[in-house]
C-alpha cells in the first residue's frame, strides 16, 4: 500500500492529461499552457493576461502580421494548421509571373516593394541613369500594372518606339542598326546633348569642338557624312605646302593626317612601298619636309635626289659608262636604286 | 492513509467507468464567435449533423447542430437565436448503438485553407435549417506614394497610389459575400491620361459577391482572380464551385480584363473547368489542380490552355511546389493548329535537412503570353522571343540560436540574352546584439548582367522600439560595378532607411529612404505608405 501515494498523482496525471487531450479544441500535441490565453473568466481569448509569444512559432509576427486578426490565419483552432507561405493565405495578384516567393520583394511590414533597386541588380537588367528613377510601368506594361512578362535586356526591346519615330537623324532611313549602347549610354539622361555617345566617330583632337554645326547642318543630323573630305574639301584645295590638289593627291586624308589639330603630324607611310622608302632604309630619318625632294610644291611627280647627293655629273657618267639607259637626272636614279642604295 | 487514497483511487475509476457509459447529456464547454463545444461523456451514437437540445419549460427545443464530433466532445453551431453560456447543458438523441468500436477523433476542423479565401468557419452550411452564420468584415485602406527627387539631370517623379481592399462576409448572417481589391494610381503629371480614360489610372482586380449555397457549393459573380487558377488572372464573370469530399469541380465563364487598360471587355469571351483534389496524410498535405481555359477575342479563338498545379507537403520537411501551362492552340500564318506547347513551368521546392539547415531550390521557364487574336499587330516578334529560364538556390543554416547564414545563387537566361545573368549573395545576421538587443546583418553579393560586371558589399541594422510597435532599419551598401561596355567603373553608395509605425490602433505608416549616390549624382528615392486596417 505504500507506493499507493506514487500512483494516485501518476493516474490523476495520466487522467487530466487524458482530459485535456479529448478537451482541447487546439489539436493534438498542443503544448502551450492554456493560461497564456485563457483565465477563469472564460475560454475566449483573454487579452489582458495574453502572453503567449508568437515569435517562438514557426511564424513570427512581424509587421503587418501583428495587427491581423488571429482568425484571418488561423482558420481553425487547431494553430498548427494555419499556413504560412505568403501565396497561402494572399491571392497572387502578379498572376505567377514571378513565382511564389513574395519574400524577394515584399516585407510583412508593407506591400511596398521598397527594394526596386536591388531586385534590378539581381535580375538581367540592372538600373543606371534614367533607369532608377524611372517608372516602373514605363518598362512593365501589363494592362493589369501587376502583372509581369519576361522582358528581353536589349535597349530596342522597350525603345523600339523611340528608335521608329526618331528623324535626327533618321534611324530607319539610316539603317543605323538597333545596338542603341553604340551611341546612347545606358547611364545618360537624354537620347542627345549629353547622353548621346559620339564613339562611333570619336570627338578626339581637332574634333573636339563644341560647335555641333561645323560639321552638322544646323538641326539636321541625318545627312553627316563621315569622310574627312566631305568637310575639310575647302583645306584639301587650299593647302599649298603640298599642294594636294594640284598634286593630285588623294582626298583620302588619313592617308596621311590623324584627327591632331593642325593636319600635324603628316604622315604618308605608304610612300615607302608605293615610291621609294624614306620611313625605312638608309633616307630613314635624313629628311625634314616634303620639299626637300620635291622641290616643285605643285608636281609631287617630280622630285630631286641631289639636293642632298653632291655627285659630279662628269664623274657619275664615267661611272656608269657601262650602263644602258643611263642619263643624269633623279628619275634615271630612282629606277636603278629603288631603295637608295647605290649597290641596288 | 492508505486507505484513503484506495477510498479516493476508487471513486476515481467508479467516476471514469461511470462516464464510459455515455449518457446523452452535454456540457457546453467552450464558446467562440462561430462554434460552440460541448463535452459529454460518450459521444457514442451522435453523428455529424445531428441536433443537440435544451430542456426547458414547454419541453426540449433544438439548439444546436453537430459539425464534428470526438469520442466526448462535439463542434456545434448554433440554432436560432439562443444565447449560450458556459455550462449550460443540452441532449443529445443518440441513435441506436452500433457494434464495433468507435475510434476516437479528434477535435480538429477538416475545412481546407483556400489562399484568398476568409475562415471557411465562416462559410460551413448554407442558411437552410436556420444555421446562424457570423457576419465579419474585414478590410484596409492604403495610401502610398514612391516618390524620386528631384536631382542635377532629372526631374522628380511621384506616384501615387490608393488601395481599397475589403471582405464582408455572411452578410446579415447569410451565405453571401462580398470582396473587393481596387488600386487608383497615377503620377503627378498623369492627369491627362487618367482624364482621357479612368482605366489608366483605375485598377479593379476583385469586385465580386461570393453565396455559399453550403459548405460545399460556391457561387461567384463579379470579377475575381481565383486562387485555384491564380495565373489566369482576373474573371469577370462567373465562377461556380461544388466540392465532393476531397475533391472539387469548378467552371468559369465570363471576360477576361482588356488587354490594355484592364477595364470590362466584353469581346473577351472565356470559359473553362477545372478539378481540384485536396489530400491531407499525417505529415501534410497534397494539393492538385487541373484546368482547362479557353479565351476568346470577338468569337475568335484568342488562347487556349490548360494548367496544373502541385503543391505537397506529404514527405516529412519536404515541401514541393509546381505548376505548368501548357498552350493548346496555335494560329501562325493564318493557320490554326492544335499543339502542346509548353508555356509556362514553375517548380520550388524547400527542403529542412535538419532542424537548422533549410535548402531551397526554384526553376522557372517561362514565356510572353501570346493572344493570337488581341496580340496578332506583333504577333511575329512575340512568337520570335524565347524562353526566359532561371535557376535560384537557396540554403539557410542556424549554427545557433539567434544566428542566422545563409547563401543564394540565381542564373538567368534568355537567347537573346547578350550573356547570362548570374549572381550569388552571401548573408549572416545575428538577431539578439547585446545590450541593444538589435539584429544586425552583413551581406556580400557578386552580380554579372548582360551590361554590369560588379560587387556589392552591405551592412544593416534593425530594431523593435516602441515595445514592438516601431521597427526601424539603417543599410549601406557599396556597389563596386563596371559598365561592360564602355568598361566604366560606376560606383555607387547606398544607403536606406525605414521605419515601420503601428502608431494608433490599426493605423500603420511605413517610410522608407534609398538614396544612391554617384561620383557626381545622387538619387534619392522615398517610398512612403499609410495603411488602416478595419
Amino acid at each position: 500500500m505504500r507506493i499507493l501515494p506514487l500512483i494516485l498523482p501518476a493516474l490523476l496525471f495520466l487522467f487530466v492529461h487524458a482530459t485535456r487531450q479529448t478537451d482541447s479544441p487546439h489539436g493534438d500535441n498542443f503544448k502551450i499552457p492554456c493560461n497564456k490565453c485563457h483565465s477563469a473568466k472564460g475560454w475566449e481569448l483573454d487579452m489582458e493576461i495574453y502572453s503567449y509569444d508568437h515569435n517562438t512559432a514557426n511564424m513570427p509576427l512581424l509587421g503587418q502580421h501583428a495587427q491581423t486578426k488571429c482568425r484571418q490565419c488561423h482558420i481553425s483552432l487547431v494553430f498548427s494548421e494555419a499556413q504560412t507561405d505568403c501565396y497561402q493565405c494572399h491571392t497572387d495578384l502578379h498572376e505567377q509571373t514571378v513565382g511564389n516567393d513574395c519574400d524577394r520583394c515584399h516585407t510583412p511590414y508593407s506591400w511596398i516593394v521598397n527594394n526596386i533597386t536591388d531586385i534590378h541588380r539581381q535580375g538581367r537588367f540592372p538600373l543606371l541613369g534614367a533607369h532608377l528613377t524611372a517608372d516602373c510601368n514605363s518598362c512593365h506594361q501589363s494592362a493589369s500594372s501587376l502583372r509581369f512578362e519576361p522582358l528581353g535586356v536589349d535597349c530596342v526591346d522597350c525603345h523600339l518606339a523611340e528608335y521608329q519615330a526618331t528623324t535626327q537623324p533618321n534611324h530607319v532611313e539610316g539603317s543605323l542598326g538597333t545596338a542603341c549602347e553604340e551611341c546612347h549610354s545606358i547611364t545618360a539622361f537624354s537620347w542627345s546633348g549629353a547622353g548621346f555617345s559620339h564613339q562611333f566617330f570619336p570627338l578626339t583632337g581637332g574634333h573636339d569642338i563644341q560647335d555641333c554645326n561645323r560639321c552638322h547642318t544646323p538641326g539636321d543630323f541625318s545627312r553627316t557624312p563621315a569622310e574627312c573630305y566631305a568637310c575639310h574639301q575647302d583645306d584639301y584645295l587650299a593647302t599649298t605646302n603640298p599642294a594636294h590638289q594640284a598634286s593630285g593627291f588623294s582626298t583620302d586624308c588619313m592617308l596621311c593626317h590623324t584627327t591632331q589639330p593642325g593636319w600635324k603630324p603628316a604622315d604618308f607611310r605608304i610612300h615607302d612601298g608605293e615610291f621609294f622608302p624614306i620611313y625605312s632604309g638608309s633616307h630613314r630619318g635624313e629628311w625634314d619636309s616634303c620639299t626637300q625632294c620635291h622641290e616643285d610644291p605643285n608636281n609631287y611627280s617630280s622630285f630631286t635626289c641631289l639636293t642632298c647627293h653632291e655627285h659630279s655629273q662628269s664623274r657619275m657618267d664615267n661611272a656608269h659608262s657601262e650602263e644602258r639607259n643611263y642619263s643624269y637626272n633623279s628619275m634615271a636614279c630612282l629606277d636603278c636604286h629603288p631603295t637608295g642604295r647605290g649597290g641596288d | 492513509m492508505g486507505k484513503r487514497f484506495t477510498i479516493v483511487l476508487l471513486l476515481l475509476l467508479v467516476k471514469a467507468l461511470a462516464s464510459a457509459q455515455g449518457p446523452p447529456e452535454g456540457t457546453v464547454t467552450y464558446i467562440t464567435s462561430q462554434h460552440i463545444y460541448v463535452r459529454f461523456n460518450s459521444t457514442e451514437g451522435l453523428a455529424d449533423g445531428d441536433t443537440l437540445f435544451m430542456q426547458e419549460n414547454r419541453g426540449e427545443i433544438p439548439v444546436l447542430v453537430i459539425l464534428s464530433h470526438s469520442s466526448t466532445s462535439c463542434v456545434c453551431e448554433g440554432l436560432g437565436e439562443h444565447e449560450f453560456s458556459l455550462s449550460d447543458q443540452v441532449i443529445g438523441h443518440p441513435a441506436a448503438p452500433e457494434t464495433g468500436e468507435v475510434t476516437p477523433v479528434a477535435v480538429t476542423s477538416e475545412k481546407s485553407v483556400e489562399p484568398g479565401e476568409g475562415p471557411v468557419a465562416d462559410k460551413v452550411e448554407g442558411d437552410q435549417g436556420g444555421v446562424k452564420r457570423k457576419q465579419t468584415v474585414n478590410g484596409r485602406f492604403t495610401f502610398s506614394s514612391y516618390s524620386d527627387l528631384k536631382n542635377k539631370q532629372l526631374d522628380g517623379r511621384e506616384r501615387l497610389r490608393y488601395t481599397f481592399s475589403m471582405a464582408a462576409r455572411n452578410i446579415g448572417g447569410s451565405g453571401l459575400t462580398l470582396e473587393t481589391y481596387t488600386t487608383f494610381s497615377h503620377t503627378l503629371k498623369q492627369w491627362a491620361e487618367i482624364r482621357n480614360n479612368l482605366f489608366n489610372g483605375l485598377k479593379i482586380y476583385n469586385l465580386s459577391a461570393s453565396y455559399a449555397f453550403s459548405e460545399s457549393m460556391l457561387l461567384t459573380a463579379g470579377r475575381r482572380i481565383n486562387p485555384k487558377l491564380s495565373s489566369v488572372g482576373a474573371i469577370d464573370g462567373l465562377q461556380f464551385e461544388k466540392k465532393f469530399g476531397s475533391l472539387s469541380a469548378g467552371v468559369i465563364a465570363g471576360f477576361r480584363p482588356d488587354y490594355q487598360d484592364y477595364s470590362i471587355n466584353s469581346g473577351l469571351f472565356q470559359y473553362g473547368a477545372y478539378l481540384a483534389h485536396n489530400f491531407k496524410g499525417a505529415a501534410g498535405r497534397m494539393q492538385n489542380t487541373l484546368a482547362y481555359i479557353e479565351q476568346m477575342n470577338q468569337g475568335q479563338t484568342d488562347r487556349r490552355f490548360v494548367y496544373f498545379q502541385h503543391s505537397n507537403t506529404l514527405v516529412s520537411n519536404l515541401w514541393f511546389f509546381g505548376s505548368v501551362e501548357a498552350d493548346l492552340y496555335q494560329q501562325v500564318g493564318g493557320t490554326k493548329q492544335t499543339v502542346f506547347n509548353l508555356y509556362n513551368t514553375y517548380v520550388n521546392m524547400r527542403y529542412r535537412v535538419a532542424r537548422p539547415v533549410t535548402l531551397s531550390l526554384s526553376y522557372s521557364a517561362r514565356n510572353n503570353l501570346i493572344y493570337y487574336e488581341s496580340y496578332k499587330d506583333f504577333l511575329d516578334r512575340l512568337l520570335d522571343e524565347k524562353t526566359l529560364q532561371g535557376w535560384r538556390f537557396r540554403v539557410n543554416y542556424r549554427p545557433i540560436p539567434y544566428l542566422y547564414l545563409g547563401a543564394h545563387a540565381a542564373y538567368r537566361y534568355r537567347k537573346d540574352d547578350p550573356l547570362p545573368t548570374k549572381n550569388a549573395h552571401i548573408y549572416a545576421t545575428y538577431t539578439r546584439i547585446p545590450r541593444i538587443g538589435a539584429s544586425v546583418t552583413a551581406n556580400f553579393t557578386w552580380m554579372q548582367s548582360a551590361y554590369l560586371d560588379g560587387m556589392i558589399y552591405g551592412i544593416g541594422i534593425d530594431k523593435d522600439l516602441l515595445n514592438e510597435k516601431l521597427h526601424a532599419e539603417l543599410k549601406y551598401h557599396y556597389v563596386d560595378q563596371t559598365y561592360r561596355n564602355a568598361e566604366m567603373a560606376i560606383p555607387q553608395h547606398v544607403g536606406e532607411a525605414g521605419l515601420s509605425w503601428a502608431f494608433y490602433r490599426k493605423l500603420y505608416l511605413t517610410v522608407h529612404y534609398e538614396g544612391t549616390f554617384e561620383k557626381s549624382l545622387g538619387y534619392n528615392r522615398i517610398f512612403i505608405s499609410l495603411s488602416q486596417r478595419f
